[in-house]
């Protein structure tokens, strides 16, 4: 432990009481708590501030800015603080009165640090990005930065495709943050001792694996609108590696993770089991990006998580990853847990659990007597459906799980699908509702009469599919609005000719903001624009309805030049170079292409226990790549939430 | 069995709500390990209850909460009770707050009610000082200056205000409620430890009628105040702090640690 922390309470505020008294919910601004670091500024060479761009309760359930934050504060010489996107009611206030953004831990202005780090987890905060830039006095665009600058560097999910917002940024980092952060924070201090500038400073980060310097690279297009050429125009690689974690249970995880005052959206101590997922499902980014699946052994789990408990008093934990079932050793964690936890009247969370009689069993033990909704996630309607997006769950399996959980008490069931992947057909829509009438239909077969305790209640949700970069439907086009709509129609419509159509809500997801994240998750660098004159017509918070406004992004699409069905709307040729191919996930082209091929020929692929799918991953050497063969080796998905 | 906690809250954390902070002390007991108790049911919540909340914005040297331990365990671990409580808490509480007393209460008599804190305060000491920056706004050369007008606003007959609660107004004569009232030269050191500095030196204290019956706050004081000088009232001008909390009738009010 480094001797740069100190315990000094800075009762400094950068906003003074009387702002403070007339905004909503000041907590967010104030810093301070349990577990935050204070760290004696004389003695530190790097500031970093790491930035979550929404708000403050959104922003603190991050695991990935605690695990960076204890990462980055480990080191003697860094100081890392936090800054979240004010609410409106502050923003105003700040503009009025040229208030400069700062970080919470010395409430000092951001302008003054080294690096400011923003993680992109979701499109639709784009324009919040700009919003901090601007209140932190920063210039937005990266070619107007000075030397007094910070430098801004960008991370997570939306950094595989990061051109949309590649004149914002300086640095991208692609990859898991634990591997070549420390080498970014040596060279960076050694070149700025030496009086280096900017631009030096930023060739020759750009020659550490994994970072990525879009202001190094130029891209040319062709007269249809497609990349003719993209290449460096520095000294710097032309494709930039994915960094990947080869040993998650020797690297960086927070043992005293900071805790809110105020009630975060994630008010609880989360445990990270594993990173990556063995499915493959075609439609998602995240099986894909995280490939492959590592775990975390389960003796240095059981060390975190009393560490976590004893320095944060949380009374529930969560176990974090993308499918719980297919930790290994799961049953082992969980007997642990149950017993530790029980003593200390701490429940457990089990998300992404598959529904089968183990996990039932398991959460009859961990959770209390009421029982809440089970969530499926089946995808899609029809088994041809499932088949085309690799989500290898027959309705059989569906069934029995239902019936199991029925048979257990549970009466809601939530299910999750999604619109518009590729290939569907009204039938395939018109399967939803049939499905969810069959599970209704096994309630009432399974459960006597005297047993139920009112009727089954099942929701079924539906959100607009949006094809992703590094997925197999990369090159596929997103269906229109219109489309959209009309399917929800054809739905619901099917959903009233259901015997049990009393015990089915449907809820579907608003059509406009997924159009428009199927604009930046596949856009290039010239659809940067439309975020730009989005937020200069007054776009931010995007992410939530009451501030989304469909008829400014119109306008800024409009002003900004951009044909958006060019980009969510056609399907790309398989030979088209991609905004995002100069990014090497170490995920083969190949392999996605041969996916691609499959699931037109709906064709089901094993998952990476079952057999190995040559992906490409396995050059790392790590994870489930080198597993023994014989692992426990499930066929099935179900998603489970409690 | 019940203890009684004193603590103070201080510093930045004076922007947590009320319901953050019953939120932070739930998980300082989880931290500390205490054997505390709780309720029965489906989602069993720790047994603890605050006395009167504190509005954001304002410090303390003078909160409370009420928390119940298990006896078998508590007796288990230590022979000073309070001692081993006071220790536990204060080990676990981070800046911005401080416990400043434990004080075991005693068991109530069998088929008796007992009292929570909340029903029994009755009156509440706090300290007015005048933040940097607003000493010309308020309209007083000095500290003298300030406490004389406090004097002849409070030698009127009657002051009578309205004060608004959710449900409806009242019209009560704020005279009655004001206990008593001095320069704060005479604070109780450790009611003004954690009270915040300025350089004014411009401060009042008084005592006010608190809890579940009648609840005056100092703003409404202070508005009342500023008002009858004929000048408008800005409540970020003042910095309130809260000394102590009192049970008791008028005339015989005791600090609630001395139960």
């Amino acid at each position: 432990m480094d001797d740069n922390r100190v315990n000094t309470f800075s009762p400094e505020l950068a906003l003074s009481d009387e702002i403070l008294s007339r905004i909503d919910k000041p907590e967010r601004y104030i810093g301070h708590e349990v577990n935050m670091v204070v760290k004696d500024l004389s003695k530190i060479d790097v500031r970093f501030c790491m930035c979550f761009p929404d708000v403050y309760e959104v922003g603190m359930s991050h695991l990935g800015i605690q695990i960076l934050y204890d990462m980055f504060n480990q080191r003697e010489d860094t100081y890392c603080e936090r800054v979240y996107s004010p609410w409106p009611d502050l923003d105003k206030i700040m503009r009025e009165e040229h208030i400069p953004l700062f970080a919470l831990e010395t409430q000092q202005p951001i302008k003054n640090f080294d690096f400011l780090g923003i993680t992109l987890q979701y499109e639709m905060c784009y324009t919040n990005i700009l919003q901090i830039l601007e209140l932190s006095q920063i210039p937005i665009f990266a070619s107007e930065r000075t030397e007094d600058d910070p430098i801004v560097i960008g991370g997570g999910p939306c950094s595989y495709n990061p051109e949309p917002l590649a004149d914002y940024f300086d640095i991208f980092y692609i990859g898991e943050g634990e591997t070549v952060y420390y080498e970014m924070l040596d060279v960076y201090k050694e070149l700025r001792a030496r009086g280096a500038s900017r631009r030096e400073i930023l060739e020759r980060l750009g020659n550490i694996e994994g970072l990525y310097i879009p202001s190094l690279y130029s891209v040319s297009y062709n007269e249809d609108g497609t990349i003719a050429e993209f290449k460096p125009i520095a000294d710097v690689p032309s494709k930039i590696k994915r960094q990947v974690v080869t040993n998650l249970s020797e690297t960086f995880y927070p043992r005293k993770p900071l805790v809110p005052y105020m009630k975060a959206i994630q008010d609880r101590a989360v445990l990270e089991i594993q990173r990556g997922c063995i499915r493959g499902c075609r439609f998602c980014q995240a099986g894909m990006i995280y490939r492959p699946i590592r775990e975390r052994s389960l003796e240095v789990l059981k060390e975190n998580i009393i560490d976590i408990l004893n320095s944060t008093g949380y009374d529930e934990i969560t176990l974090s990853s993308l499918s719980t079932s297919d930790y290994t050793r799961l049953g082992e964690l969980l007997e642990y847990l149950i017993a530790e936890m029980g003593d200390r009247k701490v429940n457990i969370s089990l998300p992404s659990l598959r529904i089968d009689a183990f996990s039932l069993d398991i959460m009859n033990k961990v959770q209390d007597v009421k029982k809440s909704s089970l969530t499926f996630a089946p995808e899609g309607g029809t088994q041809r459906m499932r088949n085309v997006i690799n989500k290898g769950l027959t309705e059989d399996q569906i069934l029995e799980g239902a019936a199991e959980a029925f048979t257990g008490g549970w009466n809601k069931v939530k299910l999750y699908f999604m619109l518009g992947q590729p290939t569907e057909t009204d039938d395939d829509v018109k399967g939803i509702p049939i499905l969810a009438n069959e599970i209704a239909k096994t309630y009432y077969a399974t459960v006597p009469k005297e047993q139920r305790q009112g009727k089954v209640a099942i929701t079924i949700s539906t959100s607009y599919f949006v094809p992703k970069p590094f997925t197999p439907f990369q090159w596929v086009a997103q269906i229109s609005p219109d489309e959209y709509l009309r399917r929800k129609s054809v739905l619901n419509e099917t959903l009233k000719q259901q015997l049990n159509y009393k015990s089915i809500k449907y809820n579907w997801h608003d059509s406009a903001t997924s159009y428009l994240e199927g604009l930046f998750a596949r856009g290039d660098r010239r659809t940067g624009r439309v975020i730009y004159e989005a937020y200069k017509l007054g776009c931010i918070f995007d992410a939530w309805t009451d501030y989304f406004d469909m008829s400014k992004w119109e306008k800024a699409i409009e002003l900004a030049g951009i044909d958006i069905e060019f980009y969510t709307q056609r399907e790309r040729g398989r030979d088209e170079i991609l905004p995002w191919d100069f990014i090497d996930t170490g995920i083969s082209k190949k392999f996605l292409l041969r996916e691609w091929d499959k699931a037109l020929a709906e064709q089901v692929t094993d998952n990476c226990r079952e057999g190995c799918a040559g992906c490409g991953c396995a050059g790392w050497k790590t994870g489930v790549c080198v597993e023994p063969k014989g692992c426990a080796a499930w066929s099935t998905e179900v998603n489970i939430e409690a | 069995m019940t203890f009684r906690i004193k603590f103070a809250k201080y510093g930045v954390v004076r922007f947590i709500g009320h319901l953050d902070v019953m939120r932070y002390f739930q998980k300082v007991i989880r931290r500390s390990k205490l054997p505390v108790s709780y309720s029965q049911g489906f989602s069993p919540h720790q047994l603890m209850s605050f006395a009167l909340p504190l509005s954001v914005g304002v410090t303390s040297d003078g909160e409370y909460m009420e928390v119940e331990f298990d006896d078998e365990a508590l007796l288990k671990e230590a022979e000073k009770l309070e001692k081993y409580i006071f220790d536990g808490l204060a080990a676990n509480t981070t800046e911005g707050f401080a416990v400043l007393g434990v004080k075991m209460l005693p068991k109530p008599k069998p088929n008796t009610h007992q009292d929570k804190a909340m029903a029994l305060v009755s009156a509440a000491d706090y300290l007015i000082r005048v933040k940097d920056g607003y000493e010309e706004s308020v309209g007083f050369g000095s500290q003298d200056e300030l406490y004389s007008a406090f004097e002849r606003f409070m030698d009127r007959e009657t002051i009578e205000v309205t004060k608004k609660t959710k449900k409806n107004e009242n019209q009560l004569n704020l005279k009655e409620f004001i206990y008593r009232y001095t320069n704060g030269d005479d604070a109780d050191a450790a009611g003004i430890a954690h009270a915040r500095r300025f350089g004014s030196g411009m401060q009042l204290m008084m005592r006010l009628a608190a809890g579940s019956k009648v609840n005056i706050k100092p703003d409404l004081v202070l508005e009342a105040f500023i008002n009858s000088l004929g000048r408008e009232f800005d409540k970020n001008a003042f910095a309130i702090h809260r000394m102590e909390l009192y049970m008791g009738e008028k005339d015989a009010l005791n600090p609630l640690i001395e139960c």
